[in-house]
C-alpha cells in the first residue's frame, strides 16, 4: 500500500486530504510544520511527498531543498496557492517532480500521484507517461494500462514525438519530418494514417487535433 | 499642446542670440568707425588749415590785413593767388575756407557756407548753414588777430552703410548659413548622448529595473540618470510590494476555497447518492468562486505587470492556448481551427497577449460551447496585427457588446463565468497598446472578437 506524507498546515485542508486520500487507499501522515515534515521523511520511506509551500517553522521550499541536498529522491508534488510562473521555476529546481495550484481537483490529484508511483517504478528508465500510455525509449515498447500495443516504427516515431511534446500541439510538417529521416520519402497522408491507428489502439480520445495547429497528447488530468 | 523640441529651441535661442550679437557687434563697429573717420577728418581740417597759412605766409602783414579788413573784396584778392587756390581745391576739393583778421574777412574759398554763419573761433565747431550740418577748424595765426577757418560738410565725413552692407551681403549670408548648418549639427551630435538614453530605456524590457551606470553618460545627464535610478528603485519596490500583496491574497482566498472543495468532494464520495447533487452544486460553487479569485488576481497583476517588447510568433503562442484549453476539454467538445498554419512574427508582449486570447478563448468555450467550433485567425498587416476569435454561440446583442467589456458584466444568458474575463483581455489588451472590438460573424450566428494590436515603435 503506497504511503503518502501530506504536508499542510491549513487546520481544515489538511484533515480533509488526508481522508481523501485514505479513502483512495493510500497511507497518509499529515505534518502540519516544515521542520516536523523533514524530520518524518527523513527518518521513514514515503512513496509521495505532497508538499505546501507556506509552512510555518521551514517553508516547504528549505524543505525540499534540504532533501534533495540528503539525496532523498522521493517523488515531491507541490501543492500550493502560488501560482506565478517564478514560484514554479523556483518549485521545480528546487527539485519537485510536480507542481499543482489550490484548490486541486481530487481526482486529478490521484492522477497526479498515479503518475508519480510509475514513475518512481521506473526511475532508471527511459520513458515517458502520458495519462495511461507509457512509451519506452530505450525497448520502443509502448503500454496502455500495463498492456503492451505492437507499433509500427512511423507509429513509434509519431507517438515519440507526440508524447515529448506532452500538452503541446505538433504541426503536421514536424512529424513528417520526423518520418522523413527514416524513410527518405513520405506520401501525403502517412502522417494521418498512423494517427488514425495510434487511435484506434489508444482510443480516440488520446490525440487532440485542431486544424492550423496540428496534434497533441494529454490533457489536464495527465 | 506638444511642446517643441529641446533642440529647436535651443537652436532658436542660439540662432537670435546670435544675430543679437552680430548686430550689437554691427553698432559697435559702425560707431567706432564713425569716431576714427571724425577723427581723421578733423585732422584733414587742421591739415588744409595749415596748408591755407602756409600759402598765405608771404603776403600776410598786418597793414595789408587791416586795409583789407576795411574793404573786403572777395575774388580776386592778393592774400591768394588763384594759383594758390587752385591747388588748395586740388588736394581738399571739398573744404571751403575763410581768413579772418580781427574777426573780420580778409579772404574766402567763394563757395560753401555764407561767410557770416562761419564760427569766428579756434579749433573745431559744428555749425548749421545751407540746411546742412559743417564741421569748421579755426586755426590762429602766429599773430593772435589772424583766424584761418576751413569746414566742410558733414555728410563727407559721415560712413555710407548702404554700400558697404551691399558688398557685405552675400558674405554675410553665407557665413550665416554656415553658422547655421554648423550649429544644428552641434546641437544634434551633443542631444544625441539623450537619444541615446531613450533608445537604451525603450529598448530594455519594463521589468528591467536595473540601475543605469552614471559612467555610462555624459555628465550634463548625471542628475537625470540619478533620478532616473531613483525612480526604478521606487518602482521595483513597488512592483514588488505589489506581487507580494497579490501572492498573499492568493494564499489567504484559495486555501479555504480548497479545504471547501475538498470537503465537498469527499462529501459526494461519502455521502448517500440522495446528496450527490449538493455535492456536486457545492463544487461547482466553489469552482465559480476559484475562477473569479483566478480573474481578479489576473486583473491586479496586470496592474503591476510590465511591458516588453519582443518579436514573438504570435501562432505557436495561440497554439499553446488553444493547446491549455483542448487539455481541459472533453474529447471533441469544441473544433479549433486556427488560420494560418504558419509562423507570424509580431513585436508585443507575450505576456498580456497570452493572457488576452486565453480569456477571449475561454469566455468562447464558456458561452458559446453549444456552438462546438471556434475559429481563430491571425492577420498581419504592415500597421497593425488583428487575431480575430470567433465562436458559433448565440452572440451578443450590439447595445451589450461595450457593457461587455467591463468588469463583471454578464452576458444576457445569466452565465456562470466570473464576469471578468473580457474585461481581463480589454485590459492586457489596452496594456500593451492594442483594443478590443466585439462584432458579429458575417458568416452565421456568434460572436467575432477582434484583438488588434499596433506595429511597436521604436
Amino acid at each position: 500500500m503506497p504511503r503518502l506524507l501530506v504536508a499542510e498546515d491549513d487546520a481544515d485542508l489538511g484533515p480533509a486530504m488526508k481522508r481523501a486520500l485514505e479513502l483512495d487507499g493510500y497511507v497518509a501522515d499529515l505534518f502540519t510544520r516544515g521542520d516536523d515534515v523533514l524530520a518524518a521523511a527523513s527518518v521513514a520511506t514515503y512513496d509521495v511527498i505532497l508538499l505546501d509551500l507556506g509552512l510555518p517553522h521551514m517553508s516547504g521550499l528549505e524543505v525540499l531543498r534540504e532533501l534533495r541536498s540528503a539525496k532523498n529522491v522521493t517523488p515531491v508534488i507541490i501543492i500550493t496557492a502560488f501560482d506565478r510562473t517564478p514560484h514554479r521555476v523556483a518549485g521545480l529546481d528546487a527539485g519537485a517532480d510536480d507542481y499543482v495550484v489550490k484548490p486541486v481537483d481530487l481526482e486529478e490529484l490521484a492522477a497526479r500521484i498515479r503518475s508519480q508511483l510509475r514513475r518512481k517504478d521506473r526511475r532508471q528508465d527511459d520513458s515517458i507517461s502520458v495519462g495511461e500510455v507509457t512509451l519506452d525509449f530505450s525497448g520502443h515498447v509502448a503500454t496502455l494500462d500495463g498492456e503492451s500495443v505492437a507499433l509500427t516504427a512511423k507509429e513509434y516515431r509519431v507517438l515519440a514525438l507526440l508524447m515529448r511534446r506532452n500538452r503541446r500541439f505538433v504541426s503536421k510538417a514536424e512529424l513528417e519530418g520526423e518520418l522523413y529521416d527514416q524513410d527518405h520519402w513520405v506520401e501525403s497522408n502517412t502522417v494521418e494514417v498512423a494517427i488514425s491507428a495510434l487511435r484506434r489502439k489508444f482510443g480516440r480520445d488520446f490525440i487532440r487535433t485542431a486544424r492550423g495547429l496540428g496534434y497533441m497528447v494529454g490533457s489536464q488530468e495527465t | 499642446m506638444r511642446r517643441s523640441s529641446l533642440s529647436t529651441r535651443l537652436y532658436r535661442r542660439v540662432l537670435i542670440l546670435l544675430a543679437l550679437t552680430g548686430l550689437a557687434m554691427g553698432v559697435i563697429l559702425y560707431t567706432v568707425a564713425s569716431r576714427e573717420i571724425g577723427r581723421a577728418s578733423d585732422a584733414q581740417l587742421v591739415n588744409a588749415s595749415r596748408l591755407l597759412y602756409m600759402m598765405m605766409q608771404d603776403e600776410l602783414t598786418p597793414a595789408m590785413l587791416t586795409v583789407r579788413g576795411a574793404r573786403p573784396a572777395p575774388g580776386n584778392d592778393p592774400l591768394l593767388t588763384s594759383e594758390e587756390k587752385k591747388a588748395f581745391q586740388a588736394s581738399y576739393d571739398w573744404c571751403m575756407f575763410a581768413v579772418f583778421w580781427d574777426g573780420k574777412p580778409v579772404a574766402q574759398s567763394g563757395w560753401g557756407a555764407p561767410v557770416s554763419l562761419v564760427p569766428r573761433r579756434p579749433g573745431l565747431h559744428d555749425f548749421t548753414a545751407m540746411n546742412d550740418h559743417w564741421r569748421s577748424y579755426g586755426l590762429p595765426g602766429r599773430n593772435p588777430r589772424l583766424l584761418i577757418v576751413v569746414a566742410e560738410r558733414d555728410v563727407m565725413r559721415e560712413l555710407s552703410v548702404r554700400p558697404v552692407m551691399r558688398k557685405m551681403a552675400l558674405p554675410m549670408l553665407l557665413l550665416l548659413a554656415f553658422a547655421m548648418v554648423v550649429l544644428w549639427w552641434t546641437l544634434r551630435t551633443s542631444l544625441s548622448e539623450v537619444e541615446r538614453l531613450a533608445s537604451s530605456l525603450n529598448a530594455r524590457s519594463l521589468t528591467d529595473l536595473t540601475p543605469l551606470d552614471p559612467g555610462d553618460w555624459s555628465r550634463d545627464l548625471g542628475p537625470l540618470i540619478v533620478a532616473l535610478n531613483k525612480l526604478f528603485a521606487r518602482l521595483g519596490q513597488g512592483y514588488e510590494l505589489e506581487q507580494a500583496f497579490t501572492d498573499d491574497v492568493a494564499h489567504e482566498l484559495r486555501t479555504p476555497l480548497a479545504a471547501i472543495r475538498t470537503q465537498a468532494q469527499l462529501l459526494r464520495k461519502t455521502a448517500p447518492a440522495l446528496l450527490a447533487e449538493d455535492g456536486d452544486r457545492l463544487m461547482r460553487m466553489v469552482d465559480r468562486a476559484n475562477c473569479l479569485i483566478d480573474g481578479m488576481l489576473t486583473l491586479a497583476r496586470l496592474n503591476a505587470t510590465a511591458v516588453s517588447n519582443r518579436s514573438i510568433d504570435v501562432h505557436a503562442l495561440v497554439g499553446e492556448v488553444v493547446a491549455d484549453a483542448v487539455g481541459q476539454l472533453p474529447a471533441e467538445a469544441i473544433e479549433f481551427d486556427v488560420t494560418p498554419s504558419h509562423v507570424v512574427r509580431w513585436r508585443c508582449d507575450a505576456g498580456s497577449l497570452q493572457i488576452a486570447v486565453s480569456a477571449v478563448i475561454d469566455n468562447a468555450i464558456r458561452h458559446a460551447r453549444s456552438g462546438g467550433r471556434v475559429d481563430i485567425a491571425i492577420v498581419r498587416s504592415a500597421e497593425h496585427l488583428v487575431i480575430s476569435i470567433g465562436d458559433r454561440g448565440c452572440g451578443v446583442a450590439a447595445a451589450d457588446r461595450e457593457r461587455l467589456l467591463r468588469r463583471f458584466e454578464h452576458g444576457a444568458a445569466g452565465s456562470s463565468g466570473s464576469g471578468l474575463g473580457l474585461s481581463i483581455a480589454t485590459k492586457a489588451m489596452t496594456l500593451s497598446g492594442g483594443s478590443i472590438r466585439l462584432e458579429d460573424r458575417q458568416d452565421g450566428p456568434g460572436l467575432l472578437v477582434i484583438l488588434t494590436l499596433p506595429a511597436a515603435v521604436d
